[in-house]
């Protein structure tokens, strides 16, 4: 009897300590919580949005922390709003792994009271504010610009997208095929493929796409691993000079292909700067400041917002500018 | 020579053969060397964590923490390498991982005998605590940097072989290591007191424990060879894709115990072999990437994937009640 009542006292302190020694040191006596919710907190793109998430919690006085599954998965990803609603937290930025199934959790933040800025996310309807680093149409032309000089103007191409429901990526793509439509009649895209934001998925379908139509000459990548699994297929057959590969990346993922030409183009923005314009945002609307065009968010590529207003009434906030990432400049962009 | 065209890996064999030929018909390159060979390489990984798998599942349990101890083997053995300037190539590597796969098996096989729990239960806190133990105290972030003799290993084939369309591809030497396991899995399987306890386990654990085999050391065997094998699966597949993740295969266990399933292994014990283990992830690699060759989408694939493992966990009841032998109720038979 004494043995298991030791057992269980042990066992419970066990719990207690690993609790104590888990829980982060979280600033006291500060007014604001803001917390911004991704897709994954394994990805490198994200861990240097948290850079830039953290860096305005302390130039602005504000609690800020970055939260969110360990894998893409909108299920998770919910959840994980669901727990932080209760929580009193006075703004949610979500980036949605999928956009239409977290609307409602999106509503129930606000109705909450929670102040809800989404980003990647433009025809979002549930929001007070989207935030885009630019205007998809326009980064989705440029990419298939780039892309039609790199291909001569001519040939197959496929394009990869994270996931068929993520906005952001399906209006870069929509708009870079048409486009090619229109100025590049002699191209042709032979479709759409979901990696499931999983280098590994965009592998083996570019693998098993070349034995199937084996004459592709480009590729269109929208998340971040895309033309690097894409990449590494075509590298490893030896089809680095023959297909060019164009898309949305960082160099950390990327720069081995950069280097090797397997992957030419790595086009981007910065999401430590968008994580921190995005806290803006939410700072500003709690002040009582009204957002409006032409306003500084005092973030690089954020001196002079547009902010247009999207089909289902949410006002969507763009930066301006991307960044164009190869083999030479790659150093300047250390994430 | 009847026997064997009445087993259930004879007729996985049968459809495998089937479902390739429909494929090859409409596209003739599934037959190419070079399709086959990346069929194999996308199934060695599979396979390796599978015979660990099938080892589990013939004893009567379900684990389903191995993909966490892939994850936490593999990034943490590349992580203290990388930490300590490591240059060299795959073979400390898979020292170290199986070191740390063994330990977390044997521990694990601690805590369900010790407690004498169901190690299914068991697994659901290991997975979720593995996958943890590396977001929190190992790292957060995929890592890209490689040892140099970690570079290449991607495109190390024992045969090079042109592809149809274009570049090149190969047999990838990791296929020695999957023939090296299988052939020991097996020997264990069949002409070991281990082996034989395995299947008296999962057939009858009360008779086994009566017929004077060591269940408790057979399962500490057990999970520790589970964790190894684990470990091993984990470190391919991150120099495969040149990076190591802390969230490696997770939410694909599921997806590795149907295959195992598919190969004929009983859920609920006493069956299974390693042929019919390799046979089952091969279908499913085929079914999963044949659909791309084919043209048709991911949505029907997974639907495909869903139909055959119903078929194939019938097939054996079926087969059973034709006997006139219901293997799980012989008491209502004596009546």
């Amino acid at each position: 009897m004494v043995k298991k009542i030791l057992s269980t006292v042990l066992v419970f302190t066990l719990i207690a300590g690993f609790m104590f020694f888990g829980a982060q040191p979280k600033a006291v006596a500060q007014d604001l919580v803001f917390a911004t919710v991704v897709k994954s907190v394994a990805f490198n793109w994200f861990l240097r949005m948290e850079e830039g998430i953290l860096q305005f919690g302390e130039d602005y006085g504000v609690t800020t922390f970055m939260e969110g599954p360990s894998v893409a998965d909108s299920a998770q990803q919910i959840a994980v709003i669901e727990n932080l609603i209760p929580q009193g937290i006075d703004a949610l930025i979500n980036v949605p792994h999928g956009v239409k199934e977290q609307e409602p959790v999106q509503k129930k933040a606000m109705d909450a009271g929670i102040i809800v800025i989404t980003h990647e996310a433009s025809f979002v309807e549930n929001a007070h504010y989207d935030l885009e680093a630019f205007d998809n149409k326009a980064y989705g032309e440029e990419m298939m610009r780039e892309l039609a000089t790199r291909m001569g103007e001519k040939g197959k191409y496929v394009q990869f997208v994270g996931s068929l429901t993520n906005a952001s990526h399906n209006e870069w793509m929509d708009a870079a095929l048409a486009y090619q439509q229109e100025h590049y009649p002699e191209m042709e895209s032979i479709g759409r493929y979901e990696s499931k934001d999983d280098q590994e998925v965009a592998y083996n379908t570019m693998k098993d796409l070349l034995k199937t139509y084996s004459d592709i000459r480009g590729v269109l990548g929208s998340a971040a691993g895309d033309v690097v699994g894409a990449g590494r297929a075509i590298e490893e057959m030896g089809l680095s000079d023959q297909i060019a590969v164009v898309g949305t990346s960082i160099p950390s993922y990327a720069g081995e292909l950069l280097k090797t030409g397997a992957v030419d183009l790595a086009m981007t923005w910065d999401p430590a700067t968008a994580g921190y314009a995005a806290n803006v945002v939410a700072y500003k609307i709690i002040q009582g400041e009204e957002i409006t065009e032409g306003m500084d968010l005092g973030v690089p590529g954020y001196e002079s917002i547009k902010i247009i207003e999207n089909e289902n009434g949410v006002p969507v906030i763009y930066g301006s500018g991307w960044a164009k990432i190869d083999a030479t400049n790659m150093d300047q962009y250390p994430f | 020579m009847k026997k064997i065209l009445n087993s259930h890996e004879f007729v996985v064999f049968l459809i495998l053969v089937i479902i390739s030929i429909v494929i090859g018909l409409r596209n003739p390159l599934f037959f190419s060397a070079s399709a086959i060979f990346d069929i194999i390489r996308g199934s060695i990984v599979y396979c390796i964590m599978a015979l660990g798998v099938l080892m589990v599942l013939i004893s009567g349990n379900v684990d389903i923490s191995f993909v966490a101890i892939a994850a936490m083997a593999s990034y943490s053995t590349h992580m203290l390498l990388l930490g300590l300037g490591y240059t060299g190539g795959i073979g400390l590597y898979l020292v170290i991982a199986i070191f740390f796969g063994l330990l977390v098996g044997l521990a694990m096989a601690f805590i369900t005998t010790q407690f004498n729990l169901p190690i299914f239960y068991v697994s659901l806190g290991y997975q979720t605590l593995w996958y943890g133990f590396n977001l929190f105290f190992v790292g957060r972030a995929m890592n890209f940097d490689l040892p140099e003799g970690l570079v290449g290993y991607y495109s190390r084939f024992l045969v090079r072989v042109k592809d149809p369309v274009a570049g090149e591809t190969g047999l990838h030497v990791s296929v020695i290591y999957l023939l090296v396991i299988a052939i020991f899995i097996w020997w264990l399987l069949k002409y070991t007191t281990f082996g034989r306890g395995l299947y008296a386990m999962g057939g009858n654990r009360e008779v086994a424990i009566r017929a004077g085999f060591n269940v408790k050391s057979i399962t500490y065997l057990m999970l520790a060879l589970s964790g190894g094998l684990a470990a091993v699966a984990g470190v391919i597949q991150s120099a495969y894709s040149r990076f190591f993740n802390p969230v490696l295969f997770m939410g694909q266990d599921l997806d590795v115990i149907a295959a195992v399933v598919i190969g004929g292994a009983a859920i609920t014990g006493g069956r299974g072999s390693v042929i019919g283990t390799i046979l089952g992830v091969v279908l499913i690699q085929v079914l999963n990437r044949g659909l791309i060759f084919m043209g048709v989408s991911a949505e029907w694939q997974k639907m495909v994937v869903g139909l055959v493992l119903i078929i194939f966990v019938s097939i054996p009841a079926i087969a059973e009640r034709r006997q006139g032998r219901l293997k799980y109720f012989p008491v209502s038979k004596e009546k």
